[in-house]
C-alpha cells in the first residue's frame, strides 16, 4: 500500500508536470531531425522540466518523510528518495555533460554549474546505506542492496558494490534480482579483466532462462570465453543466444531479449579467430537464416578489413556474391570488393568488380528483378552493415570516387598507366547510364580530362563536347566547350580531313552559342580561320582574320591573324589589298620590331603590286607607282630597286628623257650603288639620243666624277657634246683642261677640236690662245692653216708688208704644208703684182728705157713669185697664179701700147720710132700673157673646183683677144631655201 | 670636213646607246609627208603657249613646228623639236626642227650634229641631206654641200632648189649639159623659176640652141620686164647668135632707156651707148648696101 502511495505521488507529480505543460510546450520539445542545434536546446528544456519535476517530487518526498519519520512508511519513502536521487543523477549527468558546451551554459548556467552525477549517486548510496542500517526488516531490502550495489558500481566503487551484491546473493538466494546481481558481479570482474571470475558469475545466469538478464548473460559468457581465448566456446554460446533469440521471436516475447543480431555480428568476430574465410558462408548460412547470410558476412568482411585481412574479405565476399546472387547485400558486397581490391592496389580486379557491380545495377538485371517489391525490414537495420537496395546510387558513388581517386593518383604518378586505365574504365562505367546532373557533367569532364591526358584526344573531345553542350554551370560549360575544340585539334594533328573540319565548326558554333562571352572566343575564331586558311578557303579565312586581327584584347593572336591575313593576300597576289592592310596596321601602333616587319611587308607588297602592273604591261602606271614608292619610302631597301625599275621601264617605253632624268637623280641619290655607272652612262646616251646634248654632257661630267679611272674619257666626250650645245664655254674649259699633256706637250686631236670650237664661236681672244698653243707645239697642218688665214686677213686689209713677212715665215718653215707655202708664195706674188701695177710708165722719152727696165724687173719678180707658188702643185693656187700672171703680161702689154708719149711735133719722128719699139715689146708680151691664160684655163678644167675660175679666165682672154664687149653673166650660186616636212592632205 | 669629224666622235656614244636601248616596233613617222617651202607649209598660227596634247600626235606636231618656223618663233620651234624627239624617238623630225633652230642661231656644228642624228634614224629622207647641204653652204663648204644636195635628189627629186644649186654650180664649171639637166629639174616643178630659166638659157646658147635660150629669156622677161640682166642676155643672143640686129638694137635701146641702177652695175652707160652706136652703124651700112643693090638693079 505504501509502495502504491509513493508510486502514486511520483506518478502524480509527473502527471502534474504533464498537465502543467500545454500542447505548445510539447511541440516545442519535439525533436526535429534536421535541426541539431534546436534539438540540443529542446533536450535542455526537457531536462530542465524534468529537473523541475524532480525537485518538486523531492520536495514532496521531503515533506512526506517529515510527516512519516519514524514510521514504517519512512523506509519506503527513503527507498523512493534514493531512487529519485538515482534519477536525478541521470539528469545531472546530462547537465554535467553540458559544462563544455558554452551555449548550454548560457541558457542554464546555474543548473550546468551545479550539476554532479556523483553527488546525486552518493546521496542515493547514503540513503540506501541508511535503509540497510536502520530498516533491517524492510521488505525490499534485497532491492536496496542491489540498487546500492548498482549505485556504487556506477561510480566505480567496485569493492563496495561487490560486497553489497555478495550480501544480496548470500542473504536473498531467492530474490528475483539474483540474475541481475550475477550479471553485475560478472560485469565488474569482466571490467577488471578477471574473466575467469566473471565467467563464474555469468554462467550462473544460465540457471535463470526466464530472467531478463539471461540472453545478455549468454552474450557475456560468450565474450568472456572469447576473452579467455576460447573463441570456439564463445561461438557456441553465441549460437545458443541466436537460438534463444529465435525462440523469443517465435514465442512473441519481449524483443529486447532477442539478441540474435548482436550475437551474429559477434559470431563473425569470433569466427575470424577460429575458421578460415572460405568456411564463412557455410558457417553462417544456418544461424543467419532469418536475416540472410549477407549481413553477417558483411560484418565479417568489416572485421577482416579492420584486421587487414583483405584477401579473406575477398573470399567471403566472392562467396556471398556467387552463392547469394539475390542477396540485398550484393551491391554492398560488390562495393566492398571494389574498394578492397583498391586497398590491395589491384585496380584491375577492382574494375572487374565495378563492372559486375554495374551489371547488377542495370535496369532489368537479374538482381534488380529479384529485388522487385523488396523492402529492407527493420530487423536488417540492427546490423552494423546495412544492405543497400539503391544499387545504382551506391555504384555511382563508388565508381565515381574510385575513378576520381585513380585519376588523382595517376596525375601524381603518371608513370603508372594501369591506374589511368582503371580510372578510365571506372569513368566509363559511371558514365554509361545517361543522366543530366551536375555531378555527371563534372565526372564526364574529368573523364575527358583523363582521356586528354592519355592522348585519347578524339574521345576526349567528344566527352568535353557533351559537357559543353549540356552543362548549365557557365564555367564548366565554357571549359568543356573549349577543351572539346582543343582535343579535336590535338586528335587531328596536322592534316585536317573534311569531316574533322565539319566537327570543329560544329563544336565552335556550340562554344560560341554557349559562351557568348567565352574566354577563348578569339582563339576559337582564329582556329576556324586557320582551318579555312589551310583548306584554302581564303574567303572565310579572311573574314575571321579581319575580325581577330583588328581586336586588341589578345595582341599575340591579333598579330598571328594579321600575319595570316597578309599571307593569304600574298598568295592571292592581292598586293594592293595587302599593301593597304599592312599600311593600316603599321599606323595602328605596335612595337618597333612589329612595325619594322609590317613596313617590310607593306613595301614588298607595294613593290609586288607594281610588278603586277608591270606584268600587265601597263608601263606608264607601273612607272608612276615605282616612283611614288621611291618617294614615299625613302628608307626602304626596295626604293633603289623601284627607282631602277621605273628607269628601266621608261627605257622600255622609249621615254628616254624621263629615263635619263630619273637615272641622273638616281645616281645622285645612290652614290654608292653598283649600277651607278651603268645608269649614268645610259642617261647620257639617252639624252644624246633625243638631242639633249647639254644634259648628256652634264651627265657625263657626273659619270666622270664617279668613274675616276675614266674621267678623261667621259669629260672629253662631255666636251664634244657641249661643243654641239649652247654651252660651248663648258666645252672650251674641258678642251683647255686636256689640251696640255702632263709632259708639257699638247694633244693635237683635242687641240684641233678646241680650235674648231673656237672657230665656230669666232671668239678671237680664245682663238688666239688656241693658235698660240698650236704654234708653240708646231702642230701641222693646223699651224699652216692658221697662218694662211692670217695671211688672208692681212691681204684683205692690204697690210702687204706684214703679209709679205708672214708669207716669208711660212716659206721659211720646212714643216709648213705645200698648200701653205703655195698660198704664201702666191700672196707674195700678189704683193709684188701690186707694186708692179702701181709703177707708172709715164716719163720723159729719155727716161723711158729706165722706167721700162724697172717695170720689167718687177714683172720678173711677180713671175718668179707666181711660178714658185705653182711649183707646190696646188691646183687652185696654180690656176689663180697663172691667171694673174697672164693678166699681168697682158696689162703690161696694153700699158706699153697705151704709154703716153710727148706730143711735141719736133719729137714726132722719135715718138713714132719709140712706139714701134714699144710694139715690139708689147706684142710678145701679149702673146706670152695669152699663153699663160690658156694654160690657166686648161688647168682650171683639170682639177675639181677649178670651174670657179674658168669664166674669169675666159673673160680675160676674150676681152684681150677680141677686144669686143661681152656682157658679164656671173653665175651667182643661190642658197637653197629652207624646206620642211608637210603632212599630205588626205584625199577622199 | 672638220664638222663631220666631231660628229663622228659623238656617233660612237650614239652607237653605244643604240646597243642598250632597243628600238622594237619603231615608227619613224615619215609616211604621209611631202616637202614644202615655208609659205606653203604655213597652215596656221604659232601659239605663245603650246598645248601638250598637240604634241602627242606627230602630224599635229609637224604642223605646229612648221607654223612656228614660218613665224620665226625659234623658241617654240625648239620646244616642239625637243618634244618630238622625246615623244617620237624613232622619228627624225624632232632633230630636223632642232637643226633648223641651230642653223638660225648660226650654230652650224650643232645643226650638223642634229642632222646626223636625224639621218641615223632614217637615211631615206631627202630633206635631211638637203638641210645638211644648206648648213654646209653657210660655212662655205661647197664641196660637201654639193654632195649632200646630190644625195638629197637621189632620194627625192622634188627639191627644185637643190637642182638649182647644182645647176648653177655646174654652169659655173661650164659643164653646160649637166647644168641644163639640173636646171630642167628645177623647171619641172617651178616652170618660171628665173634662175633656172636663165641658167638653162645660158647652157642652151653654149649647147648651140640659141632659139631655146631666147625663148627662156623671154619667159623671164614676161614675168619681169625690168630684168636688165636677162634683157641684156636676150639682146646679146639676138645680136651675136641670131644676127637679128634690129631686134638686138631695139632691146639695147630699151635697156638703155630703163636707166636703172641695176643695169649700170651690169653694163655702163658708155659701154651700152657704144654698143648701140656700133649696131646702128652696122645697120646703116647694111641699109646703104641694100639701097645700092636695089638702085643698081633698078639701074
Amino acid at each position: 500500500m505504501k509502495s502504491f502511495v509513493v508510486t502514486f505521488v511520483i506518478v502524480t507529480l509527473f502527471s502534474g508536470a504533464q498537465v502543467l505543460g500545454n500542447q505548445n510546450v510539447l511541440d516545442n520539445l519535439r525533436i526535429d531531425p534536421n535541426d541539431e542545434t534546436g534539438n540540443e536546446v529542446r533536450a535542455l528544456k526537457t531536462e530542465i522540466l524534468v529537473k523541475q519535476t524532480e525537485q518538486k517530487a523531492m520536495a514532496e518526498l521531503t515533506k512526506l518523510l517529515k510527516k512519516y519519520r519514524g514510521t514504517q512508511m519512512e523506509a519506503e519513502l527513503l527507498f523512493r528518495q534514493a531512487e529519485l536521487y538515482m534519477r536525478q543523477a541521470k539528469t545531472d549527468r546530462f547537465f554535467e555533460l553540458q559544462k563544455t558546451n558554452d551555449k548550454m551554459k548560457r541558457l542554464a548556467p546555474r543548473l550546468v554549474e551545479k550539476a554532479s552525477e556523483k553527488n546525486a549517486v552518493t546521496k542515493a548510496i547514503a540513503i540506501y546505506d541508511s535503509i540497510e542500517g536502520r530498516f533491517r526488516n524492510f521488505r525490499s531490502l534485497d532491492l536496496v542492496l542491489f540498487n546500492n550495489g548498482f549505485a556504487n558500481q556506477s561510480i566505480k566503487n567496485f569493492s563496495k558494490a561487490k560486497a553489497l551484491y555478495t550480501r544480496l546473493l548470500d542473504r536473498y538466494p531467492d530474490s528475483f534480482v539474483l540474475p541481475d546481481a550475477y550479471l553485475s558481479m560478472g560485469e565488474m570482474f569482466f571490467q577488471e579483466k578477471n574473466f575467469s571470475k566473471a565467467l563464474q558469475f555469468f554462467l550462473k545466469i544460465k540457471k535463470f532462462p526466464e530472467a531478463r538478464a539471461y540472453p545478455y548473460g549468454l552474450y557475456k559468457i560468450a565474450w568472456t570465453h572469447y576473452n579467455l581465448n576460447d573463441a570456439t566456446s564463445g561461438l557456441k554460446e553465441l549460437g545458443s543466444l541466436v537460438n534463444f533469440g529465435r525462440s523469443v521471436k517465435e514465442k512473441g516475447l519481449d524483443s529486447r531479449l532477442d539478441l540474435r543480431k548482436e550475437a551474429l555480428e559477434d559470431m563473425a568476430l569470433f569466427f575470424e579467430d577460429v575458421f578460415p574465410a572460405s568456411h564463412a558462408y557455410d558457417f553462417f548460412k544456418t544461424p543467419a537464416q532469418d536475416f540472410g547470410v549477407g549481413a553477417v558476412l558483411m560484418r565479417l568482411t568489416e572485421l577482416y578489413k579492420s584486421h587487414s585481412r583483405n584477401k579473406d574479405a575477398v573470399v567471403v565476399l566472392h562467396d556471398l556474391v556467387e552463392r547469394s546472387p539475390r542477396s540485398s547485400y550484393l551491391p554492398v558486397a560488390y562495393n566492398e570488393l571494389a574498394w578492397i581490391f583498391e586497398t590491395l592496389h589491384d585496380r584491375k580486379s577492382s574494375v572487374v568488380e565495378l563492372s559486375k557491380f554495374h551489371d547488377i545495377c542495370k535496369e532489368g538485371s537479374r538482381w534488380q528483378k529479384s529485388q522487385r517489391g523488396n523492402e529492407l525490414e527493420d530487423e536488417f537495420k540492427g546490423f552494423s552493415v546495412s544492405a543497400e537496395l539503391n544499387c545504382q546510387e551506391l555504384f555511382d558513388d563508388t565508381s565515381l570516387r574510385l575513378a576520381s581517386k585513380w585519376h588523382r593518383m595517376w596525375k601524381k604518378q603518371p608513370q603508372f598507366i594501369d591506374i589511368a586505365q582503371s580510372a578510365e574504365a571506372a569513368y566509363r562505367l559511371y558514365l554509361e547510364l545517361p543522366r543530366d546532373t551536375k555531378e555527371v557533367s563534372q565526372a564526364r569532364f574529368n573523364f575527358a580530362e583523363l582521356l586528354f591526358q592519355n592522348k585519347k584526344y578524339r574521345e576526349a573531345s567528344e566527352n568535353y563536347a557533351q559537357v559543353g553542350q549540356s552543362e548549365k554551370d557557365l564555367s564548366l560549360r565554357h571549359d568543356a566547350g573549349y577543351a572539346a575544340l582543343v582535343s579535336l585539334e590535338k586528335a587531328v594533328g596536322e592534316k585536317w580531313q573534311a569531316e574533322d573540319i565539319v566537327t570543329f565548326v560544329r563544336l565552335a558554333s556550340s562554344y560560341f552559342k554557349g559562351n557568348p562571352q567565352g574566354k577563348f572566343l578569339l582563339e576559337v575564331k582564329f582556329k576556324l580561320g586557320f582551318l579555312s586558311y589551310e583548306a584554302k578557303d581564303f574567303v572565310k579565312a579572311k573574314e575571321v582574320f579581319k575580325v581577330v586581327g583588328s581586336q586588341d584584347k589578345n595582341r599575340d593572336l591579333a598579330s598571328k591573324s594579321q600575319d595570316l591575313m597578309m599571307d593569304i593576300l600574298n598568295k592571292e597576289k592581292s598586293y594592293t589589298e595587302l599593301k593597304n592592310y599592312a599600311k593600316n596596321l603599321k599606323g595602328s601602333g605596335g612595337n618597333k620590331e612589329r612595325n619594322q616587319k609590317l613596313t617590310k611587308i607593306y613595301e614588298e607588297s607595294f613593290f609586288a603590286e607594281i610588278q603586277g602592273i608591270e606584268d600587265k604591261q601597263d608601263y606608264p602606271k607601273a612607272i608612276a607607282e615605282y616612283l611614288s614608292f621611291s618617294k614615299d619610302n625613302p628608307t626602304s631597301l626596295l626604293t633603289s630597286k623601284a627607282w631602277w625599275n621605273a628607269i628601266q621601264l621608261y627605257y622600255r617605253i622609249e621615254r628616254y628623257l624621263e629615263a635619263a632624268q630619273e637615272g641622273r637623280r638616281f645616281a645622285i641619290a645612290y652614290p654608292e650603288d653598283n649600277g651607278n655607272l651603268e645608269i649614268l652612262l645610259k642617261s647620257a646616251q639617252s639624252f644624246e639620243k633625243i638631242g639633249r646634248s647639254t644634259d648628256a654632257a652634264q651627265v657625263l661630267i657626273q659619270l666622270a666624277k664617279r668613274d675616276t679611272k675614266q674621267t678623261k674619257k667621259w669629260e672629253l666626250l662631255a666636251a664634244d657634246l657641249f661643243s654641239v650645245s649652247p654651252n660651248k664655254d663648258e666645252a672650251r674649259k674641258l678642251y683647255q683642261k686636256y689640251a696640255k699633256l702632263p709632259n708639257g706637250s699638247v694633244d693635237a686631236n683635242i687641240l684641233a677640236k678646241w680650235q674648231l670650237l673656237e672657230e665656230n664661236i669666232n671668239d678671237k681672244e680664245s682663238l688666239k690662245k688656241v693658235y698660240q698653243l698650236v704654234f708653240a707645239a708646231g702642230i701641222q697642218p693646223q699651224m699652216s692653216v692658221i697662218q694662211i688665214k692670217e695671211l688672208d686677213l692681212l691681204m684683205a686689209s692690204k697690210m702687204y708688208k706684214e703679209a709679205f713677212d708672214l708669207a716669208k715665215r711660212i716659206l721659211g718653215n720646212s714643216e709648213s704644208t705645200n698648200y701653205a707655202k703655195a698660198k704664201a708664195r702666191f700672196c707674195q706674188g700678189r704683193i709684188l703684182e701690186d707694186e708692179f701695177d702701181n709703177q707708172s710708165l709715164k716719163s720723159k722719152i729719155e727716161r723711158i728705157a729706165i722706167v721700162l727696165s724697172l717695170k720689167t724687173q718687177r714683172l720678173e719678180k711677180v713671175q718668179s713669185a707666181y711660178e714658185s707658188s705653182m711649183k707646190y702643185g696646188v691646183g687652185e693656187i696654180s690656176v689663180k697664179a697663172m691667171k694673174r700672171l697672164g693678166s699681168s703680161y697682158l696689162n703690161y702689154s696694153r700699158a706699153l701700147r697705151n704709154i703716153d708719149l710727148p706730143l711735141d711735133p719736133t719729137q714726132a719722128a722719135d715718138v713714132e720710132v719709140l712706139r714701134g719699139e714699144l710694139e715690139k715689146l708689147a706684142a710678145p708680151m701679149e702673146q706670152k700673157g695669152f699663153g699663160i691664160l690658156m694654160e690657166a684655163l686648161a688647168l682650171a678644167h683639170k682639177f675639181e673646183g677649178g670651174g670657179e675660175y674658168i669664166s674669169e679666165i675666159e673673160s680675160a682672154i676674150n676681152q684681150n683677144q677680141t677686144k669686143k664687149w661681152v656682157p658679164k653673166f656671173k653665175v651667182i650660186i643661190e642658197q637653197p631655201e629652207i624646206m620642211v616636212p608637210k603632212v599630205k592632205a588626205v584625199s577622199t | 670636213m672638220r664638222y663631220l669629224a666631231i660628229v663622228a666622235s659623238l656617233v660612237i656614244l650614239g652607237c653605244t646607246s643604240s646597243q642598250v636601248i632597243t628600238q622594237a616596233n619603231s615608227e619613224k613617222l615619215v609616211n604621209d609627208v611631202e616637202f614644202s617651202t615655208l609659205p606653203a607649209a604655213n597652215t596656221g598660227k604659232c601659239p605663245d603657249r603650246i598645248v601638250e596634247d598637240t604634241l602627242k600626235f606627230w602630224k599635229s606636231a609637224v604642223i605646229l613646228a612648221n607654223n612656228c618656223v614660218v613665224a620665226k618663233n625659234w623658241n617654240q620651234v625648239e620646244s616642239v623639236g625637243h618634244k618630238m624627239s622625246e615623244n617620237f624617238p624613232h622619228s627624225p623630225w624632232g632633230f630636223y626642227y632642232l637643226s633648223v633652230v641651230a642653223e638660225h642661231q648660226n650654230d652650224s656644228s650643232r645643226a650638223l650634229w642634229l642632222l646626223e642624228k636625224a639621218q641615223e634614224l632614217d637615211k631615206s629622207i631627202a630633206l635631211i641631206p638637203y638641210q645638211k647641204g644648206r648648213v654646209l653652204l653657210r660655212i662655205a663648204d661647197h664641196e660637201n654641200a654639193r654632195k649632200e644636195f646630190a644625195r638629197a635628189l637621189s632620194l627625192d627629186d622634188k627639191l627644185p632648189d637643190a637642182y638649182l644649186y647644182l645647176g648653177q654650180f655646174a654652169l659655173r664649171d661650164q659643164n653646160y649639159k649637166l647644168a641644163d639637166k639640173y636646171f630642167q629639174g628645177t623647171l619641172k616643178y617651178q616652170a618660171f623659176n628665173r634662175e633656172a630659166l636663165f641658167g638653162s638659157a645660158q647652157c642652151k646658147v653654149q649647147m648651140g640652141d640659141a632659139k631655146m635660150a631666147l625663148d627662156y629669156a623671154e619667159r623671164i622677161i614676161s614675168s619681169n620686164k625690168k630684168d636688165v640682166e636677162v634683157r641684156l642676155f636676150k639682146a646679146f643672143v639676138l645680136e651675136s647668135y641670131l644676127q637679128n640686129l634690129d631686134e638686138a638694137l631695139a632691146e639695147y635701146r630699151h635697156i638703155y632707156a630703163m636707166s636703172l641702177s641695176q643695169r649700170k652695175v651690169i653694163i655702163g652707160d658708155e659701154e651700152l651707148s657704144n654698143k648701140i652706136k656700133s649696131i646702128e652703124v652696122l645697120l646703116k651700112n647694111k641699109k646703104q648696101n641694100v639701097a645700092r643693090h636695089v638702085s643698081g638693079v633698078k639701074k
